[in-house]
């Protein structure tokens, strides 16, 4: 019985002729190694849910879930106890909390460009990481969207007042701050990445649904597959709403982290009052996200055998953005320093000299090395092709980029204007207890979403097969 | 009511009205009608309110028992006088520390005290307080009191403790042994009288002043070279030329409300009014009123009299002033000394203007002696000088040696009763002395506020009442006559005050003595019959009692009292100067604390996490040193170093104080505390410990120093940062504190500004409006703002105490403090700028600016905090999720947040403390200065209630304002021209912090003048 999606390959004759034209026209790296049928994706894919889940996935979801169940117990502890428990304090008002949120946030921009703008822009490539990106974004927006609520002294008002609600006392919330307008951001962000990771789910999730031998997942398949049957309507549908969501993500991209660095730039707090900061952190959102996607897929490739599919040409496309994301952030750093100088601003220059030679030079001179210095090795092919030096130079991105936000946050409000509130921030174990915990629940999710659901989008992958698209003069679908 | 000009028509509500009934339209003008204060159920029949009342009370008792814990509201049976709840009383009674007393207005809500304030009436405070004053509302509260009284270590009754105290004086008296009744230093008369008939009628009996902290060297050298037997207290406010030596009269000494006013009133120059005082401070620790010197001389503390002495050579021998008889003048003539350039300079202005000499308190009698010989030299104790008035501190007569002869009494075993009056020895002196000076004797009895280290050395512990629960009086400096009145009953039922517990004993003892007499009251009251009411007069001595306990005080014609220079006296002082205070290597100075002073109010929160006003340190004394004596020792701040003496050892942190003389190791007296109550057991170190026993326990003496390799985390509200130098990498931040020589200011005002940022988006700077939203208009009504004149300031502390009380702050504790979440609503900022070794203090008190263009309420998410229609920058509490992002986006980080739930454990009845117009704020939410919003408010109600649109200027008070004693800080209306506040707001001084901001702050900061010499002469 033939799966609904692998229409396009019907034809045995049309795709060897096209196999042979790749193979024969050799100016680009393939995308695949050897030559998958759509049935073997089919099959490459499926097989990772359908199959019984190893010891070892039980051992590593125990580890990630207690870490998460620990990250959990302290966020209640924090919530009944307040905000003491955490090492905030008069001047450093936001630490921990909101620099975890804005590294999810960051994060969680990986996936929407993928999805989105590399789609809009016809880079076939992205076939291979984009659903695990696309889920990574829906969790580490979850993971980030915890720290909004919980940085907040009174959390259980906060999570309905912070929504512009109707009410008797015409109480509305404040339009002119940026905080607001993160509400609106973030969950609208959320939103459309979900329902497009969703919708680019459906026809995975009927080929599993076909393919299910196991009630309970029958069910389950059934109710998620929304009633596909690939019929040509469903396949125009899909691809008009696929488009859409695409149109719709992509400004979003640029929007949410935009936003995000509102909360610093619409300040007046030197060090956060920067016109330069939307750019800025866009392009250190993207950093971030490519860096995770690496961590995480060059694992994952591993365990679930999809070196197939997911090839050295995939980690050197991500290891090029990583290093020209990296050098735009770097590029950032260094016009704040020269932009302090030039405004001839005090204020403005104290906090750009402290920020690299005060009391948190540390932190930033960790940051400048893990983002700017250390993905100049991607200068070398070698390097870039070498997973394990690219996973370890990805650690050290999430690192430098939790960092970044960390030296924005911290060292901007530890010295402002009146050095008689000068202060330091030093973290406590409930800090840590929650950050950690944030990367439990964010990994267990990851390795639920690996397990249980299609981590390859097969319909996707299929439609760049070779011979999946029309050609032209024998050139086709490779790229 | 109808205005016909805004509609044209006339409104009217009834026929009476139309008509213009006179009796209606009278009745319309009350905002409540005549009977409006009778009691419920006078009348007899129901009335409407009376209705009201009870269906409000079926509803509250119908859902009683709903989520919230209830608590009952009953009216009154029997209204007391003057009582309508929700409004507050106010009752004049007094304070005094040691000798010094002063007047108090303390406002009372529903029966219980809930803020000190000075009385305007009382000549030495004139309406002001100091912050142990404000503070001592919180020891009235304080669950550490609630004591019973103990025989033997356990609870007991009063009644059998007096019983067995009668048995123990009638036991001693059998034996032939004596009885002694230990007192503090106090200004009562009728205090004194009563203890001189104790003395009378117990058997052997003597009253034996001693006092922890006393300036016994003042006493001594008055008593010698003056012929005054007592402290002189000099008048600032006539003084062009102050010199301090040591002495802390803006600080720590007791009477510093009484300085500063004074002080302060020749600190305020303008272009119009010029004069200002010139204020040199010679010292070896940095001081609060050192901080404030217009030329401060470092000098080591051993080389304090030669310092004088040659000044003194420099009056008398280089300038010949005459004074000094034959063999003085030779005795000086030896003392030319070249090593402080800038006597010649001092001495010059000295004799130039009308001058006076202070000294140190802890100084020995030597260098007071000095003092006097200086004062005398340069005429200040002349008629219209500032020691012209002669003004003495009641009871202030040295008892130097009657602590001597009690201490040789102890010794030798001839003592069978002692008894402790609300005094603690057992902690002012080294370790074990109480305990080997008191061991022969057979009955120790305490009476006191607090089971204290005394209490606990002594078989029979009485709690007395605090002063706010108990009747006395006080003599103040002026020779006016304050009696102290009670605001409420007794918190521990049936507790005696001092002088009732007095009276029960001599009764207990023999009740033939004080026959008649039932309570101290009583007999304060006959006895300002018998000897006061003959002198002040009029119509009854009821009309006048009811009288001075509505004013709080009586004049009185102050007796002539001469001072006869000897000079020949001052010879022996003179000659032993130079050895008077030891020339160690190194030496450790004991001063009185900034906060606690002598520690006897070491129990309260509000004193305790006060920063110390020259360190800025909370919850610690430190052994304070300058950086080159620390790299000298090998320490560094925090390190823990045993300080040895001959006395006794204490361990401290190490803190490197800018401006310490080298050589030397300051720390203060008051903590330590091992018997004091819950808070203030175990913080910091008793240095008391370490001074020689003896009489006096200040001042100083030679120690060593070892290293024990520990560190002490110190709770600085403020780490010590100096406006240049490494730190903040040599930025000028001249925006944020301005200041300027007088001379300087005189010739060019503009300079005290020079080098300001331009200010971006100021009105009428730029052609398009920065903001697409129309300003508001503040023009109409009101539009409150604040000035502070930095060169007023002396930051005494009395404002942050005021704040704390008025406003229910939290106190956090020092962990907390560490994280740096203190919850003060008003701070004073130190700024040192120059050399380390000499620094020149800025003072700034910072709080909310009230900013026009506020940056904390853009960002807030849910509109907590927003703008009120005249200028205030409201919080409101209710709405506060905690975001925090307004504090951070506060320029001047004045906006505190509730981290964790601090007023949640407070025990018991310290919540009585709390002010009823203010939220007590919970976890979780943002605070800061409201402007005292309440008071604000209170003020409109009036003015509405009286046909007034607008408040009189002067009728809001803010807390800060209104305790601050140098009036540094004014509050008003700044729509009207003619406020106070509108007019320093436009002073030549004033300026805006961070204006660059274009926050549009509310508060304008006046800029700090020092009348340096030189540029001024």
């Amino acid at each position: 019985m033939s799966t609904p999606t692998d229409r396009p390959l019907r034809d045995p004759w049309a795709r060897a002729e096209v196999a042979a034209a790749t193979i024969e026209s050799g100016h680009r790296e393939p995308l695949f190694i050897g030559m998958p049928t759509a049935g073997e994706v089919t099959e490459k894919v499926s097989n990772v849910v359908e199959r019984k889940p190893s010891k070892a996935f039980f051992l590593a979801l125990t580890i990630t879930s207690s870490i998460a169940g620990w990250g959990v117990l302290t966020i209640l502890y924090t919530i009944v106890t307040g905000i003491g428990v955490w090492g905030n304090n008069q001047p450093v008002g936001w630490a921990w909390d909101i620099t975890n949120f804005v590294f999810w946030i960051g994060i969680g921009h990986a996936g929407t460009l993928i999805s989105a703008i590399l789609f809009l822009f016809r880079q076939n490539w992205r076939t291979a990481i984009n659903r695990a990106a696309e889920a990574m974004t829906i969790f580490a927006v979850m993971c980030a969207l915890i720290f909004p609520i919980i940085h907040t002294g009174r959390p259980w008002v906060a999570v309905y007042w912070l929504l512009p609600l109707p009410n008797q006392m015409e109480m509305w919330v404040n339009f002119r701050s940026p905080l607001l307008w993160d509400v609106f951001a973030v969950s609208t962000y959320f939103t459309v990445s979900l329902m497009f990771w969703f919708v680019g789910l459906v026809p995975d999730l009927a080929t599993l649904r076909n393919r299910a031998t196991k009630k309970i997942s029958k069910i389950v398949f059934t109710v998620l597959s929304l009633g596909w049957t690939g019929a040509n309507r469903h396949w125009h549908r899909y691809e008009k709403a696929y488009l859409i969501l695409a149109g719709l993500s992509t400004p979003l991209v640029l929007s949410v982290h935009t936003i995000v660095s509102f909360d610093f730039a619409v300040s007046i707090i030197p060090g956060w009052h920067t016109t330069i900061f939307p750019p800025y952190f866009v392009a250190g959102a993207i950093f971030s996200g490519f860096a995770m996607v690496l961590t995480l897929m060059i694992i994952a490739r591993k365990l679930l055998g999809l070196e197939q599919f997911l090839t050295l040409k995939h980690i050197e496309n991500m290891n090029k953005i990583l290093m020209a994301t990296g050098m735009m952030v770097g590029y950032a750093y260094g016009v704040e320093f020269f932009i302090a100088w030039y405004s001839g601003n005090p204020f403005e220059r104290f906090i750009f000299i402290n920020r690299a030679f005060g009391p948190y030079a540390w932190a930033y001179w960790t940051m400048v090395t893990c983002n700017v210095f250390i993905p100049q090795l991607f200068w070398f092919k070698k390097i870039r092709r070498n997973l394990a030096i690219t996973w370890v130079i990805s650690i050290f991105v999430n690192i430098g980029m939790w960092f970044e936000r960390f030296v924005i946050i911290a060292t901007s409000l530890h010295r402002d204007f009146l050095p008689s509130s000068w202060g330091y921030f030093t973290p406590t174990w409930i800090d840590v207890s929650i950050f950690a915990g944030t990367v439990g629940i964010f990994l267990t999710l990851f390795l639920l979403f690996a397990k249980y659901l299609p981590v390859l989008a097969m319909a996707e992958v299929k439609s760049i097969l070779p011979g999946a698209q029309p050609t032209h003069n024998g050139h086709g679908g490779t790229h | 009511m109808n205005d016909p000009q805004s509609t044209g028509k006339t409104y009217w509500k009834s026929f009476e009205e139309l008509a213009q009934d006179p009796a209606v339209m009278e009745q319309m003008h009350h905002e409540f009608p005549a009977d409006y204060d009778e009691p419920l159920g006078a009348s007899g029949s129901m009335t409407r309110r009376s209705f009201v009342g009870l269906l409000g009370a079926s509803m509250a008792l119908a859902t009683a028992g709903c989520r919230r814990p209830e608590q009952e509201i009953v009216p009154y049976v029997k209204k007391p006088e003057y009582m309508i709840p929700g409004v507050a009383n106010h009752f004049a009674t007094a304070f005094s520390i040691g000798n010094f007393a002063s007047g108090l207005l303390v406002r009372s809500r529903e029966g219980r005290p809930v803020k000190i304030e000075g009385n305007d009436l009382d000549p030495v405070s004139r309406g002001k307080s100091g912050h142990l004053a404000q503070a001592s509302l919180l020891a009235l509260y304080d669950p550490d009191r609630m004591l019973r009284p103990t025989v033997n270590n356990s609870d007991s009754t009063p009644q059998n403790a007096f019983t067995r105290m009668a048995a123990a004086i009638k036991d001693a008296a059998a034996k032939g042994r004596q009885v002694r009744i230990v007192v503090d230093e106090h200004a009562s008369p009728t205090m004194a009288a009563l203890l001189a008939e104790a003395q009378a009628a117990l058997p052997n009996c003597r009253v034996v002043t001693w006092p922890a902290i006393s300036a016994w060297g003042a006493a001594e050298a008055n008593k010698a070279v003056l012929g005054a037997d007592g402290i002189l207290v000099p008048d600032l406010s006539k003084a062009g030329v102050i010199l301090g030596i040591e002495a802390d009269f803006l600080g720590a000494d007791p009477e510093a409300v009484y300085h500063i006013r004074n002080f302060a009133a020749g600190r305020k120059p303008s272009r119009e009014k010029p004069a200002m005082s010139r204020f040199y401070a010679v010292e070896a620790t940095m001081t609060l009123t050192g901080s404030n010197a217009d030329e401060r001389i470092r000098i080591r503390p051993s080389e304090i009299n030669e310092f004088l002495l040659a000044l003194l050579h420099e009056l008398a021998v280089v300038r010949t002033r005459a004074g000094l008889d034959a063999a003085l003048l030779a005795e000086v003539a030896k003392h030319k000394n070249p090593r402080f350039p800038k006597i010649a300079a001092l001495a010059a202005d000295l004799v130039a203007k009308p001058s006076v000499v202070m000294v140190g308190r802890h100084l020995p009698a030597e260098t007071h002696a000095l003092g006097v010989l200086v004062n005398q030299l340069v005429g200040a104790y002349q008629p219209g000088a500032p020691y012209g008035d002669r003004r003495m501190l009641p009871f202030s007569n040295s008892k130097k040696a009657e602590i001597e002869t009690l201490r040789a009494e102890l010794q030798r075993g001839d003592v069978g009763v002692l008894l402790f009056a609300d005094v603690n020895p057992a902690y002012a002196m080294p370790a074990g002395a109480f305990k080997a000076l008191t061991s022969k004797v057979l009955h120790r009895f305490s009476f006191s506020l607090y089971a204290d280290e005394t209490s606990k050395a002594c078989q029979i512990f009485v709690p007395v009442n605090h002063f706010l629960e108990a009747w006395s009086d006080a003599r103040a400096l002026d020779e006016s006559l304050m009696v102290a009145q009670p605001l409420i009953a007794p918190m521990n039922e049936h507790q005696p005050s001092l002088g009732d517990a007095i009276l029960k004993l001599v009764q207990a003892v023999d009740p033939a003595k004080l026959a008649g007499v039932t309570s101290f009251h009583g007999y304060i009251r006959a006895r300002w019959e018998r000897e006061v009411y003959p002198i002040a007069g009029g119509a009854s001595f009821a009309a006048f009692w009811e009288q001075t306990l509505k004013t709080g005080s009586v004049a009185m014609q102050p007796a002539p009292r001469a001072v006869a220079f000897n000079g020949a006296a001052a010879l022996p002082f003179v000659r032993n100067a130079q050895t008077a205070i030891p020339a160690a290597p190194l030496v450790l100075g004991v001063l009185p604390s900034n906060v606690l002073y002598d520690g006897r109010y070491a129990n309260l929160g509000w004193l305790q996490e006060l920063p110390d006003p020259v360190t800025k340190v909370t919850w610690d004394n430190l052994a304070v040193m300058s950086r080159s004596t620390a790299a000298k020792l090998g320490v560094n701040q925090e390190d823990v170093i045993a300080i040895s003496t001959a006395a006794g050892r204490l361990e401290l942190p190490v803190f490197l104080q800018p401006g310490a003389a080298d050589g030397a190791i300051f720390t203060a007296a008051g903590y330590g505390r091992t018997e004091g109550g819950r808070v203030s057991d175990g913080v910091g170190a008793n240095a008391f410990r370490v001074m020689p026993d003896g009489v006096a326990s200040i001042g100083y003496t030679a120690c060593t120093v070892t290293k024990t390799g520990a560190k002490h985390p110190i709770a600085s509200t403020q780490n010590h940062h100096s406006l240049s130098g490494d730190e903040v990498f040599g930025i000028d931040r001249s925006d944020i504190v301005k200041e300027g020589t007088l001379a300087a200011f005189l010739k060019n005002p503009e300079s005290l500004f020079a080098g300001e940022l331009p200010v971006v988006g100021a009105p009428g700077q730029h052609d398009t409006p920065l903001s697409i939203m129309p300003e508001h208009d503040y023009s109409k009504g009101h539009r409150w703002g604040m000035s502070i004149d930095a060169s007023a300031c002396v930051g005494c502390n009395a404002c942050v105490v005021a704040c704390v009380s008025e406003n229910n702050i939290p106190m956090v504790g020092k962990e907390q403090v560490l994280r740096g979440r203190e919850m003060h609503w008003l701070r004073i900022d130190r700024y040192y700028a120059g050399d380390e070794d000499a620094p020149g203090t800025l003072l700034q008190p910072m709080l909310c600016q009230h900013c026009e263009n506020a940056p904390c309420e853009n960002v807030c998410p849910v509109a907590a905090t927003t703008h009120s229609p005249e200028g205030l920058n409201e919080m409101t509490y209710n709405r506060c999720v905690g975001t925090r992002y307004c504090s951070n986006n506060c320029p001047y980080k004045v906006r505190r947040f509730n981290f964790l739930a601090y007023h949640e454990d407070e025990r018991e009845p310290v919540t009585m403390v709390f002010n009823p117009d203010v939220t007590v704020r919970m976890r979780g939410v943002m605070e800061k200065c409201t402007f005292c919003v309440q008071r604000i408010n209170e003020a409109k109600f009036h003015a509405k209630n009286e046909g007034r649109a607008l408040v009189d200027d002067g009728e809001v008070v803010t807390a800060c304002q209104q305790a601050c004693p140098a009036d540094a800080i004014v509050f008003g209306n700044t729509n009207d021209p003619a406020s106070a506040v509108s007019k320093l707001r436009a002073s030549e001084r004033g300026y805006h912090v961070l204006r660059e901001l274009n926050v549009r702050p509310s508060i304008t900061y006046l800029a700090k003048i020092r009348n340096t010499h030189g540029e001024n002469a």
